[in-house]
């Protein structure tokens, strides 16, 4: 077995798990209830399925112009995935769409509750007035 | 190897499928700001699997690209959706 027909296997193997995953994401975001799970399907599985697709053409294509382009894409990704998240879990508990009957424990409300602020940002009027 | 960009390509288009499905139906905007990010991955994986079958580097600028309107858009409209847009509809 020559060396390119063994990354050209391995490529196609690749490509083929992303694609799965993908496909597994797609029917966690049909499935799940609420926005903080479908959030978690959204991220996890579409960016590992989005590497593994990304890996199968770098080995496709086999230059090193395309390879640390797809590098820098995942890159990018890797780090822009979390903030979009964090941004609409932050947008969904102040909207109060979580479902706080899944959750299995709720520190951000714990903590605000402690501190005596309440979730959409505004200060509560000071005791004693 | 042109069977693996094939198929998959159709598991892509299933998944982008479901993410509409999402996108329709979704009870808040912000499942449907979910949804559209699924669907750009979704879009960049099958731009990926196409320059993979064809072994052409052209589409790969487009990636890029992709990827990084996918997170400005997302953001924005993140910021933008301020508090109860979709509740106050009654929805």
């Amino acid at each position: 077995m020559s060396w390119p027909t063994v990354l050209d296997v391995v490529s196609g193997i690749l490509l083929l798990l992303g694609a799965l995953m993908c496909l597994a994401g797609a029917i966690g975001l049909l499935r799940f209830p609420d926005p903080l799970s479908r959030l978690h399907v959204a991220t996890k599985p579409q960016t590992f399925g989005l590497i593994l697709v990304l890996a199968g053409l770098a080995l496709t294509l086999r230059s090193w112009a395309s390879f640390t382009t797809l590098v820098f894409l995942t890159a990018t990704q890797f780090f822009t995935a979390p903030v979009a998240a964090h941004l609409v879990g932050r947008s969904a508990y102040r909207m109060g769409s979580v479902r706080t009957d899944l959750l299995v424990t709720d520190e951000l409300s714990d903590a605000l509750e402690r501190s005596g602020d309440n979730p959409d940002g505004t200060q509560p009027p000071p005791p004693g007035q | 190897m042109t069977i693996v960009p094939v198929a998959g390509l159709v598991a892509l288009a299933i998944a982008a499928a479901l993410a509409l499905i999402r996108l329709f139906r979704g009870p808040t905007n912000l499942d449907r700001i979910i949804a559209l990010d699924v669907m750009l991955v979704i879009l960049i994986s099958g731009i990926a699997m196409d320059a993979a079958g064809r072994r052409t580097t052209t589409s790969l600028p487009l990636l890029l690209v992709l990827g990084l309107v996918s997170f400005i858009g997302g953001v924005a409209i993140t910021r933008f959706m301020s508090h109860d847009s979709d509740r106050e509809e009654g929805r």
